[in-house]
């Protein structure tokens, strides 16, 4: 079961949950990725796009590790900044240029304290003297200034959005670059930013085309020592470079979603079990059921305004994968006027793993232009008759013959095209934060979640929202009987998983 | 067909027709230039990154100047044909001495130009823009065309360049390549010129020349793919020879 996966490094999801000193070791990065940090690194602002789990922070960070002062040769200052501050996602204008000014006055002091504290800088908390303060700094230096704002805009908080991309654009200059990581399903800017104009969008997707797709996931591997599998499993044709590469594509490449994977594998084959079609279809659809389904549970809380698309979000994906499973498809072209009517609800798709945009416009057999998506294997598999891996999906899941199947085609005729979509909320605040904490106990959507024994001391306390729980103070938590350090930690980062993305 | 040209020269300039006058001669030439170019761009890595900070930003700008001039040849040959003639003036030189050079491909005005918004506004029809990336070329040319491309590369698979490039639509593709065409041009500009009274180290550091450079080389190369499904494009190379030629310059890599 995935709940029982022993917490260690190696199962670390989360590259911004990663100790600074494990970083190097568990980290592996593509040639493709290794050009997106390289844009990262190099003048001028990106907005670096992908799904929740697609390594966005990863990138981030590695970016800001080879840079001043962690690499005292680069001629740039790399200020890594993740944005997941429960009051930012609550202020609105003047107050939010403050904070997050603040923040990153905060940040760039801890930077300099690290490079030996040599530089001045001490500016007041908005805009205009940040500005000119980093610009004094970069002269003082003679670096340049790359600022990461990692977990920057989420599809359903609008609201500050056209605030931090307001200052994103304002301290932008010469000398000073931002980068944010932003997910699918992001459209609203602010009026002053223009998307396509004011910085270059980089699309984090790892695509099964590309070539080395196999080795890729074959070096993440290695770099967690096979994630305890034993050598000894593999074997055949199931070598462990197939096998990464097999499950690589299940997840639609994406790498939260991978290591997940992969833990629940290793689960399957303990006791010297050898890899073969039963344990990949355990997982297979053991992923689809404890993994993407409650992915869909957990969204729909933080969605804002757009809480009321996760219904036809469920009922696409059912829709899509139920009528390729049965034609025996892997990925579906959906006519583009209906694409475009169901953007949001296919982004929310996107955004937790379902599917991943392959081509925007492609001809359709049955006339007109489609939008391709590829779909999870996982998810795919449930659906599948007789829902199990056999050698000839393994085959032409793995693409060993380089042909590409033909796509399932959803046209006028689908029941797609007569789908209605609800009317989004007038109020944009997160239900999650109304949510009882008894929402965060141990389960499929929270598999890392707290105890009922932990809710009932947190309850006694009066904490009984997650809103409540959030806002608490470390100090008041380790005042609690039964709540130390360890319990702490797990409550901060179930309290994280239910309100971030 | 001269057979040591380059891919990026190749897509381009397209099938070069030796030997003959005209707009030949021309896009035999600028293929030549561009090879030379390419030449030095890959010795680039063997400088130092001063001498990289210096020459890359001049290198680059000339790509993006050849190539776009070889678009224009290869799109709307008048344009060329009538620079052509003029040059071939024997005081050409001479008389610009002291004066700027309107007998040539300008930026502004062959490249880019004013926002249009309505083209068919003017019912007269005088002197419409016609700059590569204009609002006329956008909606004759590129967005005409835009189909045609994806159907080109829908079924090509490992090539990095064209996996993205299937994964926008034309809005975000002509956006996007507008805006690289265009602060790509003032960057290098600013490297070449220097106008900057910050260090250049800084500014044009190796990192941020190495991306302005490959942005460079894919934004032209990927516009001379596009033009290889331009049905009226001169010396049009066949999609798949295309489709390589963009694959090589990928492989080849600057820097």
């Amino acid at each position: 079961m995935v709940n029982l996966i022993s917490e260690n490094t190696s199962l670390i999801l989360a590259a911004e949950d990663c100790p600074a000193e494990d970083f190097e070791q568990l980290h592996y990065f593509s040639k493709q990725e290794q050009r997106f940090i390289s844009n990262l690194i190099a003048h001028g602002p990106v907005l670096l796009k992908g799904a929740r789990g697609s390594g966005k922070s990863a990138l981030m960070i590695e970016a800001s590790r080879r840079m001043y002062p962690a690499n005292n040769l680069s001629s740039a200052f790399g200020i890594y900044i993740s944005l997941r501050h429960l009051e930012l996602l609550r202020s609105e204008g003047d107050k939010y240029e403050r904070m997050l000014c603040q923040l990153i006055i905060d940040a760039v002091n801890k930077i300099i304290i690290k490079a030996g504290d040599i530089f001045e800088f001490d500016p007041l908390p908005n805009v205009t003297s940040l500005q000119k303060e980093l610009s004094s700094l970069s002269s003082a230096s003679g670096k340049r200034i790359v600022i990461f704002f990692d977990d920057a805009a989420h599809i359903g908080r609008e609201a500050p959005l056209h605030e931090f991309f307001d200052i994103f654009r304002t301290l932008s200059s010469s000398i000073i670059s931002c980068k944010a990581a932003i997910y699918p399903g992001v459209t609203k800017f602010g009026t002053r930013f223009d998307v396509y104009n004011d910085a270059t969008v980089i699309d984090v997707s790892r695509n099964d085309e590309l070539e080395g797709y196999n080795a890729n996931f074959t070096e993440i591997i290695r770099k967690r020592f096979l994630m305890g599998i034993p050598q000894g499993s593999f074997s055949g044709k199931f070598t462990v470079e197939n096998v990464a590469g097999f499950m690589g594509r299940a997840v639609l490449g994406n790498m939260r979603g991978f290591i997940f994977a992969w833990n629940h594998l290793s689960e399957n084959c303990k006791d010297g079990k050898k890899i073969g079609y039963a344990n990949l279809t355990k997982t297979l659809i053991d992923i689809a059921s404890n993994y993407y389904w409650p992915l869909i549970e957990e969204l729909k809380p933080k969605l804002g305004i757009y809480a009321p698309m996760i219904e036809p979000a469920t009922d696409i994906a059912e829709l899509i994968f139920r009528e390729a499973g049965e034609d025996n498809k892997q990925d579906v072209l959906i006519l583009r006027e209906i694409a475009q009517r169901l953007s949001k609800p296919l982004e929310l798709l996107e955004y937790t793993g379902f599917i991943s945009i392959r081509d925007v416009s492609r001809a359709m057999k049955s006339r007109g232009r489609g939008t391709r998506y590829s779909l999870n294997l996982c998810t795919l598999l449930e659906k599948i008759r007789g829902a199990r891996v056999t050698q000839e999906i393994y085959s032409r899941w793995l693409n060993e013959s380089n042909e590409r199947n033909e796509s399932l085609e959803l046209h006028k005729t689908s029941e797609l095209f007569k789908m209605q979509l609800p009317e989004l909320l007038k109020d944009g605040e997160m239900l999650i934060f109304k949510e009882d904490i008894s929402k965060l106990k141990k389960s499929n959507a929270y598999p890392y979640g707290l105890t009922q024994h932990k809710i009932d001391i947190l309850k006694a306390a009066d904490y009984d929202t997650v809103s409540a729980l959030a806002e608490a103070s470390d100090k008041s938590l380790l005042a609690l009987n039964n709540i130390g350090e360890e319990t702490l930690k797990r409550i901060r980062s179930t309290v994280a998983q239910a309100i971030w993305m | 067909m001269i057979s040591n040209q380059s891919a990026l020269a190749k897509l381009l300039c397209g099938n070069l027709v030796p030997d003959r006058g005209g707009i030949d001669e021309v896009l035999s030439h600028l293929s030549s230039s561009i090879d030379n170019v390419v030449i030095e761009l890959i010795n680039l890595e063997s400088l130092t990154p001063n001498q990289i900070s210096l020459f890359a930003p001049f290198l680059g700008r000339s790509i993006l100047e050849l190539g776009c001039t070889a678009l224009i040849a290869r799109l709307d040959p008048f344009r060329v044909l009538l620079i052509r003639e003029y040059q071939k003036q024997p005081n050409y030189l001479d008389s610009l001495m002291d004066k700027p050079n309107k007998s040539s491909i300008r930026w502004q005005g062959d490249v880019l130009a004013d926002k249009v918004t309505d083209i068919l506004a003017d019912k007269s029809l005088q002197n419409p823009t016609r700059a590569l990336l204009g609002d006329y070329y956008k909606r004759l040319i590129w967005s005409a065309n835009f189909d045609e491309l994806q159907d080109a590369i829908k079924d090509v698979s490992g090539d990095e360049w064209i996996i993205d490039l299937r994964q926008k639509d034309f809005e975000r593709f002509y956006n996007e390549t507008l805006k690289d065409f265009s602060s790509l041009y003032s960057k290098l500009s600013k490297g070449i010129h220097h106008e900057l009274v910050i260090p250049l180290s800084s500014a044009f550091d190796q990192e941020t020349t190495k991306l302005l450079i490959q942005k460079t080389v894919r934004n032209i190369a990927t516009l001379g793919l596009f033009v290889s499904v331009v049905s009226h494009a001169l010396n049009k190379l066949d999609i798949q020879e295309a489709i390589a030629a963009y694959k090589e310059i990928q492989e080849i890599g600057v820097l």
